[in-house]
């Protein structure tokens, strides 16, 4: 999908810390990535990679302190968000990029009606009164899927169910035409048919829109089904990008394979599953040398010590192994 | 022991509803509570040794059926037998016989751990207490059950909090295990652990079953997982059960539409990407009256349907579904 | 059972945890304990005995806070008023507050009929001011010490009550309290040693405020005339003693006043230091 133009968002070695009792720990260590315009990137993980601190540090959503951009840039169209004013970032919020959450129940206030959150961005950023902006409304909650928009329109919250509700809080995103939207496990919460729903429904709107989308998630198959290049975070680190075929179908870091090998299939039966043996680091005490090093099968001794970086391994997929060659 | 040795755990035609809370003066006036339809005449049958896995979304009533067997729910109807006699038989010896036999594994392994207690008081509590072993021995033993389920014995001494979810989860195991029971309800048991430390703990399950020949009933909403560790399946929708069968008939001959339904919204890890179609939303929370309750959102629905409650269709002697259209 | 005992180690982690409120708040009463209980070697005086000829003395080098209109020493007096106070302050408190949790606490955890019945009492009894209720009480038992005791107890409960049902009602649904009753453990064993240390902690903070409203109440019953019988040391009976001499002799009831406030002020900053405390082991839990 991507063109020989400029990126849309291209974020360079950004580090995070987050200020604890007695020191820092970094969240994020030196991310870079690209995302073009009408491109969808999955950025899987485990939790407490980073994913979502990534995620809220591109729209500077994270409370400071205790956390800091120690470094790197955002780049969106052009613009390092990192040191925006704050006046200018909260134009480009809401309008140009969008942000869906977890947990439909916690997005949406519960004692306003539904439609007016919805379209509160279209009155805010586009001064529409509330006339256009409930016709526009109706017709928004429409495109998401809600029959009867025009009724449900003054619904509270607790009226809907959490499918629906996930709908609107995607509908308010949707409102000002985002050219980015960030949506953080948007589906974690939801049932399964639900979810599935909601992915179609997000899919939908970014091939009609042209928007990029950076879909979060920790279910690999989530993002495997949905997007086009991947981008598998470990420790704070990206280990692993590149297009969702390529990544899922040849994985060239040991994290990746792990985290398939991992998951119980639906496609074939197994008596037992390769889980990663050990748990994820501790982020405060982590050393030089490739973060996975213990939880590694092919791991040798110069993992210990060679600085880790993201190196190309295939045309557009690259890999943080020493040894990419060694994993599979 | 009485009963037949081929059925451990019957549950016949129980009904679970959950109260509307009662205010005094409906107390006094012995008027009864508004209530919920939780679990609908819901029969099923566990054999020694066996998985029986039980999946449905939220609000289908898995965890209340499974909670309703431990006598953490009251049963307003039908029967549960541990054996061949009523789990709800008062009698005291009965009764701490039934503690002793069946245990149970809960979701969250932040909450299932009583944060004061560290994993030697928790442990050696509950063998004290059941008289597991003599005083003198429990030490030994508690050490004999952090080996059982993989944990250092260093942390014997720690308090939850200073535990990561997957070793809370160990000890959540190792304190079912300290009884010896012979069947365990397992209520989400890794739903709430990332995939690489959730296959450290099926791994251990199925280690577990196998070396203690226990009889599981295996409550979750993720099909994978399910069908994974599962000799049986049951299927649930809105306190229904939909249908039941072996492996085998649920994940390759599904009869139910629902489970149909459930089966292709199982995200996968494919090297392709997906095209959905885009559905309207569902109302979860709409209410359903009369009918099979899958009829609003049942893509083979018929008037029949809407009208009539499906009578379960025996399919074999193993496989049975709660639809019209099962048989056909 | 295996107790937790607190190593050495563990003591100096746990103090080293204390906030600067806390420090002090601890500090300030330990010095006022300390102040009554040794209050006869700091003082040369007796505090009941009458001294005519040194009657309504300003403060000054040989009475440090005055005498009153008896001649009596008033700093005696409100050191040896650090007893009657802080123990009738302790039994006012901690006692309603043992009932009120057990209540609470069992009320929350099985529901029901007990729930409902003891709610409404609590509503009933919330419903009326709390001074008016306690004398209304001691309008019919009579005054003194012992019914002091009596009418706060039958009123005092209710607050913690309610806390720790508000407590208990989330606790309950936890599935270490499931797990417990799975393992067929007796509701009081779950109530007792699983569920009470989880939700008593509101109630703990809630008692540091309680203790100085409770001191600030008995001390109101002794000004009207219904609490400490004379001549006992007592702070709000000697600040009613005082007032009829303000314009003369504004010792008589400022200086007892103080000391009033004195162990109101250590005891807020106790409870806000443990409010921390308390609160902190929540947030590192996770």
């Amino acid at each position: 999908m991507s063109q020989a133009t400029e990126p849309l968002l291209r974020v360079r070695d950004l580090e995070i810390a987050f200020k604890v009792r007695g020191g820092e720990v970094l969240a994020n260590r030196g991310v870079s990535l690209d995302v073009a315009a009408g491109e969808t990137l999955g950025l899987v993980g485990e939790s407490g990679s980073g994913k979502s601190v990534l995620c809220r540090a591109i729209l500077r959503l994270l409370p400071s302190p205790p956390a800091r951009t120690k470094r790197g840039r955002v780049l969106f169209d052009g613009t390092d968000l990192v040191t925006l004013p704050e006046a200018r970032l909260r134009e480009i919020r809401g309008t140009d990029i969008a942000m869906v959450f977890q947990n439909p129940m916690t997005s949406l206030s519960p004692v306003w009606p539904i439609g007016d959150q919805v379209t509160e961005g279209l009155r805010i950023h586009r001064g529409m009164n509330r006339i256009e902006a409930r016709e526009r409304g109706i017709a928004l909650l429409q495109s998401i899927g809600i029959p009867e928009a025009a009724r449900r329109y003054d619904d509270h919250p607790w009226q809907w169910s959490g499918g629906m509700l996930q709908r609107a809080v995607i509908a308010m995103a949707m409102a000002c035409s985002p050219r980015l939207l960030l949506a953080d496990e948007p589906t974690t919460a939801l049932d399964v048919t639900i979810q599935e729903q909601i992915l179609a429904l997000l899919t939908d709107l970014q091939a009609r829109s042209g928007m990029a989308m950076v879909l979060v998630s920790h279910d690999i198959g989530v993002v495997a089904e949905t997007c086009d290049r991947i981008a598998v975070m470990y420790a704070g680190m990206l280990v692993e990008t590149g297009p969702a075929a390529e990544v899922f179908g040849r994985p060239r870091h040991p994290y990746t394979l792990g985290l398939m090998r991992s998951s119980p299939r639906m496609d074939e039966h197994a008596e037992r599953l390769q889980p990663i043996p050990g748990q994820p680091p501790d982020l405060a005490k982590l050393a030089a040398g490739c973060p996975f090093v213990d939880r590694c099968a092919f791991a040798r001794e110069d993992c210990r010590h060679a600085p880790v970086a993201l190196r190309e391994v295939a045309q557009g997929h690259a890999s943080a192994c020493l040894f990419p060659e060694a994993v599979r | 022991m009485a009963g037949n040795e081929s059925s451990l755990l019957t549950v016949r035609d129980v009904d679970v509803r959950f109260a509307k809370a009662r205010t005094l003066a409906d107390i006094v006036l012995r008027r009864p509570a508004a209530a919920v339809h939780a679990v609908a005449s819901a029969s099923l049958e566990l054999r020694p040794r066996e998985t029986l896995g039980l999946v449905g979304e939220s609000g289908s009533g898995k965890t209340t059926l499974g909670r309703a067997i431990l006598q953490l729910h009251p049963v307003a109807g039908g029967e549960i037998r541990y054996r061949g006699r009523s789990v709800h038989d008062p009698m005291p010896d009965w009764q701490r016989r039934l503690r002793r036999e069946m245990q149970m594994v809960f979701q969250d392994p932040y909450s299932s751990l009583n944060p004061r207690l560290t994993v030697t008081q928790t442990l050696g509590e509950v063998l004290r207490f059941h008289r597991i072993v003599p005083d003198a021995g429990v030490a030994a033993e508690v050490a004999r059950l952090l080996d059982v389920v993989g944990l250092p014995r260093s942390m014997a001494d720690r308090l939850p909090r200073a535990m990561s979810g997957g070793q809370r989860q160990r000890v959540g195991l190792a304190r079912a295990l300290a009884v010896r029971p012979t069947l365990l309800v397992l209520d989400e048991p890794v739903a709430a652990l990332d995939v690489s430390i959730q296959a450290q703990i099926l791994n251990l399950l199925s280690d577990l079953r196998a070396e203690f020949g226990l009889a599981m009933l295996f409550v979750a909403h993720d099909l994978s997982v399910v069908r994974h560790v599962s000799d049986r399946v049951a299927v649930m929708y809105r306190g229904r059960l939909v249908e039941l069968g072996t492996r085998e008939e649920i994940f390759l001959r599904p009869a139910h539409p629902y489970t149909r339904m459930l089966l292709a919204a199982v995200p996968q890890i494919v090297a392709r990407k997906r095209v959905r179609p885009v559905q309207a939303a569902t109302d979860m929370n709409a209410a359903v009256v009369g009918g099979c309750p899958f009829a609003p959102r049942c893509p083979q629905a018929v008037d029949r349907c809407r009208e009539q409650v499906p009578a379960t269709a025996v399919l074999s002697e193993t496989h049975s579904a709660a639809c019209h259209f099962a048989a056909t | 059972m295996t107790t937790t005992t607190l190593a050495p180690s563990a003591l100096r982690a746990e103090v080293a945890r204390w906030s600067p409120s806390l420090w002090i708040g601890i500090g300030l009463l330990a010095f006022i304990v300390l102040a009554g209980l040794f209050a006869p070697w700091l003082t040369p005086y007796d505090p009941l005995r009458q001294d005519y000829g040194a009657a309504l003395r300003a403060p000054d080098a040989a009475h440090w806070f005055g005498t009153d209109s008896l001649g009596r020493d008033l700093f005696t007096r409100s050191l040896y008023a650090i007893r009657t106070d802080l123990v009738i302050g302790f039994w006012t408190t901690y006692v309603p507050m043992l009932i009120g949790v057990l209540l609470g606490a069992y009320a929350g955890l099985k529901g029901g009929w007990f729930d409902a019945v003891l709610m409404r009492v609590i509503d009933t009894a919330l419903a009326f001011p709390f001074l008016v209720l306690i004398i209304v009480i001691l309008a019919i038992l009579g005054p003194g010490t012992q019914n002091i005791y009596i009418a706060v107890f039958l009123v005092g409960w209710t607050m913690y009550a309610r806390l720790a049902r508000a407590e208990m009602l989330v606790e309950s649904g936890k599935d270490y309290i499931l797990a417990a009753r799975t393992l067929g453990f007796p509701t009081a064993r779950i109530l007792l040693r699983h569920a009470l240390p989880n939700v008593i902690n509101s109630s703990i903070v809630f008692s540091m405020s309680d203790f100085v409203l409770n001191i600030l109440l008995v001390s109101g019953l002794s000004f009207l005339g219904l609490g400490v019988p004379a001549p006992t040391p007592e702070w709000g009976a000697m600040v009613a003693e005082g007032k009829d001499f303000m314009q003369q002799a504004w010792w008589i009831s400022t200086l007892p006043g103080l000391m009033i406030v004195l162990t109101g002020v250590a005891l807020a900053l106790l409870g806000d230091g443990l409010t921390h405390r308390l609160g902190d082991r929540h947030v590192t839990g996770h």
